[in-house]
Formats: structure tokens, C-alpha cells, sequence
């Protein structure tokens, strides 16, 4: 008897255990997708990073889908991605059957198959999205037949791989600031000889492409066309070879850092204060290195870049194109044209709106410094667990990065940046297709190998830089690109350079 | 004639519906069990259909039973790679050198333990030696790399300190692998060992007093008696570690590879998470999947075949 009750206790506890989570997620789930009024919702994957990272405040929150809904007449509603993974996350949110999801940012021609056209859209409601983008960005986003697959998030950027040089030891050592690839390298040596723990430059393989391949080719890191206006890939470029030669003389001579190719943290090697020139995406210095320097570990410390950095063969960087980067409106969105109103709002040129969606009520939570200017912003409120978070945030990117500056040592100088530079593109050199976006899903489709060249293009650049791999065999590293299909992927995007710009 | 022969004794039918109901909240209580294996590892199952259409990460499920099957599209692409040998050479060699190297390693660091006397001295060698288990992959590699930069890193400081030159161990083919096995044995050793102790735990305690008595050493003891006595927990875990041959350590070698490296560092599933899951084909990493699945179920069998060929005992 005892022993049956102890059995039938056990039996309880068992399914007690099993059903509870059950239970649970039933009522997470209904409680994160209530409803919340008769508006449509547009439900939002937010983008930029949210101010407060544990998201908003609910009431603050609340304040704020009232806020834009009185104004555009639809309920924003927000997901939180999570810090680690977070694509993955929105992939399935993109593939599930019954979470709902209108707006999110990625590469649009990852996601064609999970987003729509917005052409109509547009045109009905989207006046101030069109305005905030040059045709060049447009078209970016915008496939061989014309569909534009999402809005543009940065298009063509000019100065994201600056040469960034150290102010201090410039002054210690009385040099200017190189306005030259020559004056660079003369600076480079005298640093070598004068400072002998200093690491004179730090640069991924990425960055030195972006930064430096302009200095000794016609074309930059680009495609660039061959006699017959087939494309050819940057490193069968004339002058390419002698970039890779001198990379590699460079680091022979131990003035690239040693470990620029391998696994590092680039914010972590500038934290030594020894890093002479910095070659890397400008915002590590603009944002990270920033904050490191209002720490006051470096009194004095500062980056400058010169503008127009230029050799022999003309402007030393290469503006840097990534047509991809879009935001899009999912395929499954029961109602686009409220997403696309709530867009629209957003791009409201009266900048006013842009801050609302970063900041929370304007007045409240921030204001402009000079209301005639509308450049510098204040915020008044800050404090973590107190605010709105900014998860209805999505006209990010340079439609809208160029419009303001938040008035705080750690952002301002970011945002001035990106205003001065990001589309001005006289600093570097334009490449060729900058103005097609690929359908790199097609062509992926036909040259399987896709991968497996891109793989060798960066190993045997590292060996080659490095001296792993001696430079009289770059014909044999050709020859083996030539081998695993470099000449057919090539192929593919002069047909699609050509469909797409009608040749 | 009277008859003699006796009543034929009857038997209660056990008929399986009689089983179920005697016996049925037992079979209650595995209920949830069963259901869970039944839900989350049977019927997922049918996802290897997923490597012979053309899935996407947003197509749903219905489009896994209807899109049309592509055959052995993604598996061609795989074998058909330019790296394909240097990936399977890598996956399994990089494996073969920790099996090598760090399951005699625990076997070892067990009888060592096993021999220490005093019960809170071998407890905290054992919990010293376990932390390291704990530690997520990513804080791992911020160690090595933290060590092993030639900038201010402690080991190369200790190389230039002793005269020579720094070293950069995660650029260099030659010894990025030696860099993968000795991270492995730091972490895993010590939580490898837990097994092989409580093994030898079950041993009776009579086969050391007779040993003693008949002269033998603590070195003798754990030669003839403790290590015989866990046997089958090495022939067991050596089974399953050759099962898991393909599984070279994903995680430690995707935070520590980079391009000089990828001759040596490169295995099928950092392959798949660049070519399959980076780029969201979902269906051609289902397939490097499947494929790693067939040949682990293959290793397996055949160790176990083999274990059992030697006498010893398999894992069924």
C-alpha cells in the first residue's frame, strides 16, 4: 500500500515536472505577442545597438507605441535580440510558422526568399525613404529586373579604412602627418629607429586591402575589367603583386604587427599605447578606442588620418561598396504598408522623428543643443532600467547617421566622422562595380567553388605576406586559382555586371 | 479408469494488455521519458531529408515535404572541394593526436589521484583539476591567445627571457596543432579522470591486502590490480572516443584558426559553419552532417567489433 502511494507520488512529480515548461512557454508566448489595441502592429527586429542593453523600461516602452501610434497610426512592437547569436535568432523567427515579423536588417540577397519587393511601397508610402538615399544607393538594392529588395543601409561609403596615425609620436618625433604613401613609409622607418617598442602598424588583411591596394594599382581592392570589359578579380590586377611585395617587406622589416593576420583584438593591441598607425574600419577608433582614451589612460593620445592619402598611382584607398546591406520587410507581414508608413516616419527629413525612435519623447528624453542647427543632441535621460531603449529604431545606416550627433565625448566624434566623410568619396578610389549588387545566391548556385576560392585568395595573401610562402610562386598560386575556378565565378559576374547595367 | 493425471496448473495469461495493466504506473512514470526520445530524437530524424532538397532557413515546414529532392547535389559539393582530403586529413589527424595524446593522459592523472592517501588533499587535486571543464570555450581561447601573443604573452616573454625569439604559436602551421592538443589536455584531463575513479572505486579492496602480503608495491598494485579492475571503463570510453573522431573540437578551433593556419587547422565542421551555416545553406550543412553521422556510426561499430573480437567488453 505504501509502496503504490509512494509510486502514484512519484507519477505526479514526474508529470508535474513534465507539463510546468509547457505551461510556462504557453504563457510567455501569449504574453509577448499580445495585442495591444485596434492599430496594426508592426513588429520590429531591432537593429542598432539599443542604449540600454537590457532593453526598455515597460513603462517608458508603453509611453512610446502610444506615442507613435497617436502619430502614424500604428502600434510598434518589438523583439529583443539576444547579445550572442543574434541572426541565427532572427532566422528562425524568419522561418517559424506563427511568430510574427514585418521588419528586420541584413544582406538582401541572403534573404530574397524571405522578404518582398518594395517598389509599391514606396511609391504609396515612402517619399521621405527615397529622398534619404542617392540613386547610387538605390541601386545597390535594386536587382537586374528592377526589384528594389529593401532600403539601403550604408550603399557606398568613402573613408572606412583611413590610415589612422598616432598625434603623440608624431609630435615627439616632430613629423607631420603623411599626406603620401612615400611619406607614410618615411615616417614608418623613423619610428622604427626612434621608438623601438613601438608597434608601427596594425592592419588586417581586409584593411590593408581597403587601405592601401589604391598606392599601387589603377583600380583599388576591385574588380576591374580586362581589354575584352570581362571582369578580372583585384588580385590580377597590374601592381597587385607589388602591394603583396611590399606588405611583405613591410613585415620582414617588423614593422607590421606580427599578428595582424591571425586571431586578435585589435582595441586590445592599441590598449598598449604603442601603436604607431592604425589601419582598421574607422569606428575602432572613432567608438572604441575613444572610450578607451576618456578612461584618461593615455593623456595626451589621440588618431588623426590625412585626407586624400595619396602615391604615384593616385589616391591610396578604395571607397568601400556594400550595395547588400538593407533593411527589408518580411514576406510574411500580414500588413506592409503600415511597415512601410511606420519607415517613412522615421525618414521624416525634419529629423525630429529619427530621435524619437533613438531617445524616446523629444523634450523629455532629449532635444537638440541649437534648434536652428539640428546637429547636436542632448539626452536628459540616461539611466539604465529608467529609459526607452530605442527597439523601434529602423531607419539606421547613412540615410539617417548623417543627421546627428549625440552631444557626449564618447559618440560625438563618431557621428562628425561619418558626417565629414562617409559619402564624401574624394578620399579613395571608386570601385568599379560599385554601383551592382550581385546575386551572390546565383552564382553561388553555379560555381560551387565559391568558397573554396575565397579561402585561397586570403590563406596564400597571409603565407605570401608572411613569408610562409615565397613571392616567385604568386604564378603557381594563380595558376591555382585559374585551377579551381576562378575564370568561371569571374565569368558569372561579368554576365551579371552586364544584365544589370544593360550591356 | 480413474485418472491419474494431474490438473493442468493454470497460468494467468501475461498478455501484454494484462502486463500494461499491472504494472501501469511504472509504465506512466517512463511515459514522459519515452515521449521526450520519441519527440526530440526520433522524429527529427526526418530532417535528413533536408540534405537532399534545397531548404533555406526561412522555408517552412511544409516546404520540407514538398520542395522537390535535389539528390546528392550538396554531397558532390562537398566531395568535390578543392579541400575536401585536407579537410577529412585535418578532421581526423587533429582527433587521432588528442585521443593520443590526452586519453592516456587521464588514465594516468586517475591512478596518480587514486594513489594519494589523504582524502582532502586528493579531493582538492580533483576539483583543481576538474575547473578547467567549466571554463567556456571562449574564455579558453582568451587565455592561450593572452599567453601565447608575441606581444607581452607570457610564454614568449619566458622564450626571450631564456634568449630565444618570440614565437607566434597560432600563425605557425607546425605547431597550431600542438597548441590545439595541449588546451585540450589542460581542460579535459582532470574531468576525464571521474570515470576511471569510480571505477576503481569498485574494486575490492581484498586484491590490494593480498597483493601486500605477497610483497607487492604501490606501483605493482596499480599494475596488476587497478588497472585490470577498470578495463572495461577504457575499452568502453575509447569506443566512443573513436566514435567521435570527426568531432575534432569545433568551437576551440574556430575561436584560434585563421587563414595561415587553415592548412592544418581546417576541419569539416568549421568548413560547413563558413561554407553551410555563414552561408545560410542549411541543406548542405545538413549534408556534411548526415555524411559525419554515417561515418561515426561506422567507427563506432567497427570499434566495438573490434573490442569484442579481442575478448573484452563492447558497448552492447
Amino acid at each position: 500500500m505504501m509502496r503504490n502511494r509512494s509510486l502514484k507520488l512519484s507519477l505526479a512529480l514526474v508529470l508535474a515536472v513534465a507539463v510546468t515548461p509547457a505551461l510556462f512557454a504557453a504563457g510567455e508566448t501569449d504574453a509577448g505577442m499580445a495585442a495591444s489595441g485596434e492599430l496594426p502592429e508592426v513588429w520590429i527586429w531591432p537593429t542598432m545597438a539599443l542604449t540600454d542593453p537590457n532593453g526598455s523600461n515597460p513603462e517608458k516602452l508603453a509611453e512610446m507605441q502610444q506615442h507613435v501610434a497617436e502619430r502614424v497610426g500604428v502600434t510598434p512592437m518589438a523583439y529583443v535580440p539576444p547579445a550572442k547569436d543574434s541572426r541565427t535568432k532572427l532566422n528562425l523567427v524568419l522561418g517559424s510558422a506563427n511568430q510574427r515579423l514585418d521588419v528586420f536588417s541584413g544582406n538582401w540577397g541572403d534573404y530574397k526568399e524571405a522578404v518582398i519587393p518594395i517598389n509599391d511601397l514606396l511609391d504609396q508610402y515612402g517619399p521621405n525613404v527615397k529622398r534619404a538615399f542617392s540613386p547610387e544607393q538605390w541601386a545597390g538594392v535594386t536587382d537586374s529586373e528592377g526589384n528594389i529588395w529593401g532600403i539601403p543601409r550604408l550603399g557606398v561609403m568613402g573613408h572606412t579604412h583611413p590610415t589612422w596615425f598616432n598625434d603623440q609620436m608624431l609630435r615627439d618625433l616632430n613629423l607631420p602627418l603623411p599626406q603620401t604613401l612615400e611619406e607614410a613609409v618615411a615616417t614608418f622607418e623613423k619610428i622604427r629607429e626612434s621608438i623601438p617598442d613601438a608597434i608601427v602598424l596594425v592592419g588586417r588583411l581586409r584593411d590593408l586591402r581597403m587601405a592601401l591596394v589604391g598606392g599601387f594599382t589603377e583600380f583599388g581592392y576591385s574588380k576591374w575589367p580586362d581589354a575584352e570589359g570581362n571582369l578580372q578579380p583585384a588580385e590580377f590586377q597590374p601592381g597587385y603583386r607589388d602591394f603583396v611585395a611590399t606588405m611583405a617587406d613591410w613585415y620582414e622589416r617588423g614593422w607590421i604587427f606580427r599578428e595582424s593576420f591571425i586571431q586578435h583584438d585589435n582595441v586590445e593591441v592599441l590598449k598598449t599605447g604603442k601603436v604607431a598607425i592604425f589601419i582598421g574600419w574607422y569606428s575602432q577608433i572613432t567608438i572604441h578606442f575613444q572610450r578607451v582614451l576618456l578612461t584618461g589612460a593615455f593623456p595626451g593620445l589621440t588618431y588623426s588620418h590625412p585626407n586624400g592619402f595619396s602615391s604615384a598611382n593616385g589616391l591610396v584607398m578604395t571607397n568601400n561598396a556594400s550595395p547588400y546591406a538593407a533593411t527589408m520587410i518580411s514576406k510574411k507581414s500580414p500588413d506592409p504598408e503600415a511597415a512601410m508608413q511606420f519607415l517613412n516616419w522615421q525618414y521624416d527629413p525634419g529629423k525630429d522623428n529619427v530621435l524619437t525612435v533613438v531617445y524616446g519623447i523629444k523634450g523629455e528624453a532629449w532635444d537638440w543643443v541649437d534648434p536652428t542647427e539640428k546637429y547636436y543632441v542632448d539626452r536628459f535621460q540616461t539611466d539604465a532600467g529608467q529609459i526607452y531603449a530605442g527597439e523601434f529604431m529602423i531607419a539606421t545606416g547613412l540615410g539617417t547617421d548623417t543627421w546627428f550627433a549625440p552631444n557626449t565625448e564618447d559618440l560625438k566624434r563618431h557621428y562628425e566622422e561619418i558626417r565629414d566623410y562617409a559619402t564624401n568619396y574624394d578620399n579613395g578610389k571608386m570601385p568599379y562595380d560599385f554601383d551592382v549588387a550581385y546575386d551572390i545566391a546565383a552564382i553561388k548556385d553555379k560555381v560551387s567553388a565559391y568558397d573554396d576560392i575565397q579561402r585561397m585568395i586570403d590563406e596564400e595573401t597571409a603565407k605570401f605576406i608572411t613569408g610562409t610562402r615565397p613571392l616567385n610562386e604568386w604564378d603557381d598560386f594563380v595558376a591555382s586559382l585559374k585551377k579551381i575556378g576562378i575564370d568561371r565565378l569571374y565569368a558569372e559576374y561579368t554576365n551579371q555586371y552586364r544584365e544589370i547595367k544593360g550591356l | 479408469m480413474a485418472d491419474h493425471a494431474l490438473p493442468a496448473v493454470r497460468t494467468p495469461r501475461r498478455s501484454l494488455l494484462n502486463v500494461l495493466r499491472k504494472h501501469r504506473l511504472y509504465y506512466l512514470l517512463a511515459l514522459p521519458g519515452l515521449l521526450y526520445f520519441l519527440i526530440f530524437h526520433y522524429l527529427p530524424i526526418y530532417g535528413i531529408v533536408i540534405a537532399f532538397k534545397d531548404i533555406s532557413p526561412f522555408s517552412s515546414v511544409a516546404d520540407v515535404v514538398t520542395k522537390p529532392f535535389v539528390g546528392f547535389k550538396w554531397f558532390r559539393q562537398l566531395f568535390e572541394s578543392f579541400y575536401f582530403w585536407q579537410i577529412m586529413r585535418n578532421t581526423v589527424w587533429i582527433s587521432l593526436l588528442k585521443l593520443v595524446c590526452v586519453f592516456p593522459a587521464e588514465i594516468v592523472l586517475a591512478l596518480l589521484i587514486n594513489e594519494v592517501r589523504f582524502t582532502r588533499v586528493k579531493r582538492t587535486i580533483q576539483t583543481v583539476c576538474y575547473i578547467p571543464h567549466f571554463f567556456s570555450m571562449v574564455v579558453v581561447a582568451g587565455i592561450v591567445m593572452s599567453l601565447l601573443t608575441t606581444e607581452g604573452g607570457l610564454l614568449n616573454q619566458l622564450i626571450v627571457l631564456f634568449g630565444g625569439e618570440p614565437t607566434m604559436f597560432l600563425g605557425d602551421p607546425r605547431k597550431f596543432r600542438g597548441v590545439l592538443v595541449l588546451t585540450t589536455l589542460w581542460q579535459e584531463v582532470g574531468w576525464g579522470t571521474i570515470l576511471y575513479l569510480a571505477a576503481m572505486s569498485n574494486i575490492d579492496p581484498q586484491l590490494y591486502e593480498a597483493a601486500v602480503i605477497d610483497g607487492a608495491g604501490r606501483g605493482r598494485q596499480a599494475w596488476h590490480i587497478t588497472l585490470p579492475g577498470i578495463t572495461f571503463v577504457i575499452i568502453i570510453l575509447l569506443i566512443f572516443r573513436v566514435g567521435g573522431l570527426l568531432n575534432a573540437g569545433f568551437e576551440q578551433i574556430l575561436l584560434l584558426y585563421s587563414p595561415p593556419v587553415y592548412e592544418v587547422a581546417d576541419i569539416l565542421d568549421t568548413y560547413v559553419y563558413r561554407s553551410g551555416i555563414l552561408g545560410l545553406k542549411y541543406s548542405f550543412a545538413a549534408a556534411v552532417g548526415l555524411f559525419k553521422a554515417v561515418l561515426a556510426a561506422a567507427l563506432l561499430l567497427g570499434a566495438n567489433l573490434l573490442a569484442k573480437r579481442l575478448g573484452r567488453t563492447g558497448i552492447w
